[in-house]
């Protein structure tokens, strides 16, 4: 490849990455508002649009043309990076998932590494927004979003580790391959549950949104944020949501592999599953106290997550 | 004014019990004890005693398992008179403690130290009043703010503006100030103290609480009110008894029905008429709709708090149905005025029965669907079990009431144990309890009180009998001298009324016994040592209604 072709695919490749973040997160909020208003008895947006789908479009020009506000006592140059820093991996983490054979921004030969490695980033950037906001609050929400988002890493690792050591490889399409004719799911079921309980503490969702409780800690550590910068946290967790799904969909689902449709078209039918009992998830559930999410990660998750990896070791690599 | 306790009957012809209480009250050191006519006063015993023997009889009162129900100031021109009020949750007599100072020294010993209840009693008193009582733990303002140099309740003020100081810094907290030095002292560097309100998504209303937390972990608070504070009690002194109905529906903006009830009965009670029987089922029915309505609401903001959304859209989906019943009924949605001196303002429309009798057997089809996703949830169960324990010496102390109250074991309803009304003796039904005490008892008791509550508005459909729905009552009318309190059963509590009336149509003093007043101050021997997340979860369960509290 030439250097302008290389430069043509990687403008074309942001070009696609950002519009499908944006789009994707503006479609999932108002996904989110219809899923709760048909839990809640209710009709969601209606008036923008047909059927209100041009709500979030509206709201996030909004947002767009709001003022943000820096309160006089933060901490400037942390205060203005967060959000940025909070939003950044998400395209950085799009970019890397492949949505079919061959299709995707690039499919990188330690692709499962670059993803956790890369998620990561966005607690540096709650981090700086709790304790840059120099509001108690907010730095409550920041210390309990560090606090979960480190401990549930632990046993997130550990049961991609078991399809990873089934697949034999850290390349997502060649994770996805090894689930030609069966997907994980049905020989790591336990593996499954765990990843799916992490990946919703990761995302910092009900049951397990402590860091931006909103009976407890107001809005948590974006309290202070207002306009676009607000609205960058909001993208970020959407797109979280969104890439805590695709990961379940490559790792568990058996990607886009599936009989009759496309598989792209697998793949999205299968993300937005996940996206929706995601959402079902917290329009269902209560909120659980910080030692409890605790107590739950090292007493529960974390001993079965390293038994299921020793048993699946001793299964996959003993020959049986 | 009468200075002298009234005591309408010889005390040879009092139960023999009260007999024995009152000597052992005079023994005690109470310089003066009198049985007193409960049906018209609403009281039992009367005691006075002198500052120095306070303690000795409040001691005795608590050994015999009294609670405290409420604390109260009266302007007796010229003394200055305060009054502790009692009743042992159960079958028992109410006691009026009362303890005179005079106007310039206004200085009285604080009973705090015996009944930790009347702490928030006596700083209201002392701003309303002006009587300083020494030793108290905590004596900055409670209700006006910190700059302010007038008594209102007292006879002699007849308004005066406000003037703010350039220099309005609180007064801090004393034991604010204690914990800062002890963390000092201790090491500790990682406290620091949190305004959990007064503007706060989940302290329902504008209440403030001031919390010393390290981490996660709550070392102490301090609740601050007086942010909707609107002068009831003042008001009521320049309205005519029935101009200030009104007034009782803005107390407690999720039950109304019950403080018109309430203040209804006082009324009934002091001017000797009795409503009609068409009336009483009425009332009932209203009063038990309002019930369901407010523990509905409840539920939902409880488990707002807890974090679940979902469920609050439901409820207030049914409490809606109750407030369109209120509106078809009284002509208002909440502000209802409906339940007046001598019956209630108007008949009810034709098809109320039908349509009540529907909405129960709807109502019980959803509980069963709240009580199996919400109650039986292990979410919530984690998040209320074990959480905001009150015990049962507790619960007396502070006088809690209402599902508080049964909730740490104590049934004690004045529906069952002082019946405001007859229809509760002749209805089935029964006083729900819960002897475990925390947060999930609490809920436990809401839940069933509801089921209660339908069970008891099925039956009072039935006794709807024809009749007029208002007795024969004056316009302009005028309470006999004397001092009259009466209490009925809201929502959260026992609410009293006890007025001191001079004779002309004004009352003289009406003082509001709030069931979460007591509620609320219990949450501050509740917090420490608990979590963030605990102190919602507690301020949740208790259910207070923060206007209620400021009246």
């Amino acid at each position: 490849m030439s250097l302008p072709e290389i430069l043509l695919r990687l403008v074309l490749a942001f070009g696609i990455v950002v519009t499908f973040v944006a789009l994707n997160a503006l479609f999932l909020v108002w996904l989110e508002r219809k899923v709760s208003a048909v839990i809640q008895n209710r009709m969601g947006p209606m008036e923008v649009g047909p059927i209100g789908l041009l709500q979030t479009m509206a709201d996030a020009l909004k947002l767009l043309g709001k003022e943000m506000i820096t309160p006089t006592s933060v901490d400037r140059i942390a205060f203005l990076l967060a959000p940025i820093i909070a939003f950044l991996p998400a395209p950085l983490l799009v970019a890397a998932i492949p949505i079919a054979e061959g299709v995707g921004a690039s499919d990188l030969n330690v692709g499962a590494i670059y993803l956790f490695a890369i998620a990561n980033i966005a607690f540096l950037g709650i981090l700086m927004a709790g304790w840059s906001s120099n509001n108690k609050y907010s730095l409550l929400g920041a210390m309990r979003a560090v606090a979960q988002n480190v401990s549930y890493e632990i046993p997130m690792l550990l049961a991609v580790l078991t399809v990873i050591l089934m697949a034999g490889s850290l390349k997502l399409s060649d994770v996805v391959a090894a689930q030609s004719p069966v997907p994980f799911i049905v020989f790591q079921p336990i593996a499954f549950v765990i990843y799916l309980i992490c990946g919703v503490a990761e995302s910092n969702r009900t049951p397990f949104d402590l860091p931006e409780a909103e009976s407890e800690l107001v809005a948590g550590y974006h309290t202070e944020f207002t306009g676009m910068r607000f609205a960058l946290f909001f993208l970020a967790e959407y797109t979280q949501v969104f890439v805590l799904s695709a990961i379940i969909t490559l790792f568990f689902l058996g990607g886009w592999n599936g009989p009759f449709l496309p598989g792209w078209l697998w793949f999205f039918l299968k993300t937005y599953v996940m996206i929706f009992i995601v959402m079902w998830l917290r329009w269902t559930y209560p909120r659980l106290r910080s030692d409890q999410l605790m107590n739950f990660n090292w007493r529960v998750l974390l001993p079965l997550a390293i038994l299921n990896l020793l048993i699946s070791t001793v299964l996959y690599r003993g020959g049986l | 004014m009468p200075l002298e306790p009234e005591s309408d009957a010889p005390v040879s012809e009092q139960p023999s019990r009260y007999l024995e209480l009152i000597e052992r009250l005079k023994k005690a050191g109470a310089s003066e004890a009198a049985a007193v006519d409960y049906d018209k006063h609403g009281m039992d015993v009367d005691v006075v005693v002198t500052p120095q023997a306070l303690h000795d009889v409040a001691r005795l009162l608590k050994s015999e398992h009294f609670a405290l129900e409420a604390g109260l100031g009266v302007d007796r021109q010229p003394e200055l008179e305060v009054l502790y009020l009692f009743k042992p949750y159960g079958a028992g007599p109410r006691v009026k403690l009362r303890v005179r100072t005079d106007r310039d020294s206004a200085t009285l010993p604080t009973l705090s130290n015996v009944f930790g209840g009347t702490d928030w009693y006596e700083r209201e008193i002392n701003d309303m009043f002006g009587i300083t009582f020494t030793d108290h733990p905590h004596p900055r303002p409670l209700i006006l703010p910190h700059y302010t140099n007038f008594h209102p309740l007292r006879k002699d003020f007849h308004g005066a503006p406000i003037v703010v100081p350039d220099d309005t810094v609180e007064i801090p907290e004393v034991d604010v100030q204690e914990a800062m030095k002890r963390g000092q002292a201790e090491g500790r560097r990682d406290d620091f103290f949190l305004n959990l309100g007064p503007q706060h998504p989940s302290t329902h209303g504008v209440l403030r609480i001031l919390l010393h937390v390290e981490g996660e972990t709550v070392l102490g608070g301090r609740c601050h009110l007086g942010y909707s504070h609107r002068g009831t009690e003042k008001l009521a002194e320049k309205k005519q008894y029935v101009q200030f109905l009104p007034y009782t529906d803005r107390m407690d903006y999720l039950s109304p029905l019950n403080y018109n009830w309430g203040y209804a009965k006082l009324l009934e009670r002091a001017a000797g008429v009795e409503s009609t029987p068409r009336a009483e089922a009425i009332r009932l029915i209203m009063a038990e709709l309002g019930r369901v309505a407010s523990h509905l609401v409840w539920l939902g903001t409880y488990l707002l708090d807890l974090g679940a959304i979902t469920p609050f859209l439901y409820c207030f989906e049914d409490r809606e149905q109750i407030l369109t019943f209120f509106e078809r009924v009284s002509g208002q949605r909440m502000m209802t005025s409906y339940i007046v001196f001598g019956g209630v303002r108007n008949d009810v429309y034709p098809e109320f029965v039908k349509e009540i009798s529907e909405f129960v057997k709807f109502e019980r089809k959803r509980l069963l669907e709240y009580e199996t996703l919400v109650i039986e949830n292990e979410i919530f169960l984690m998040r209320t079990q074990g959480v905001g324990k009150i015990s049962k010496e507790q619960a007396l102390e502070f006088g809690v009431g209402g599902p508080v109250l049964r909730g740490s074991g104590i049934a004690y309803d004045a529906r069952k144990d002082e019946p405001y009304c007859d229809l509760y003796n002749e209805l089935d039904w029964k006083v729900e309890s819960d002897a475990r005490g925390d947060c999930f008892a609490r809920s436990h008791v809401r839940m069933n009180e509801i089921v209660q509550s339908l069970n008891l508005i099925e039956q009072a459909l039935s006794k709807l009998e024809e009749g007029p729905v208002r007795a024969k009552v004056p316009r302009i009318f005028k309470v006999a001298e004397g001092e009259y309190y009466s209490v009925t059963e809201g929502p959260r509590g026992v609410i009293g009324w006890y007025l001191v009336a001079d004779g002309s149509s004004n009352p003289y003093r009406l003082k509001v016994r709030v069931p979460s007043y007591a509620n609320l101050q219990v949450v501050e021997q509740l917090i420490p040592g608990t979590r963030v997340a605990d102190v919602i979860s507690i301020l949740g369960s208790l259910d207070v209604v923060i206007p209620e509290i400021d009246r």
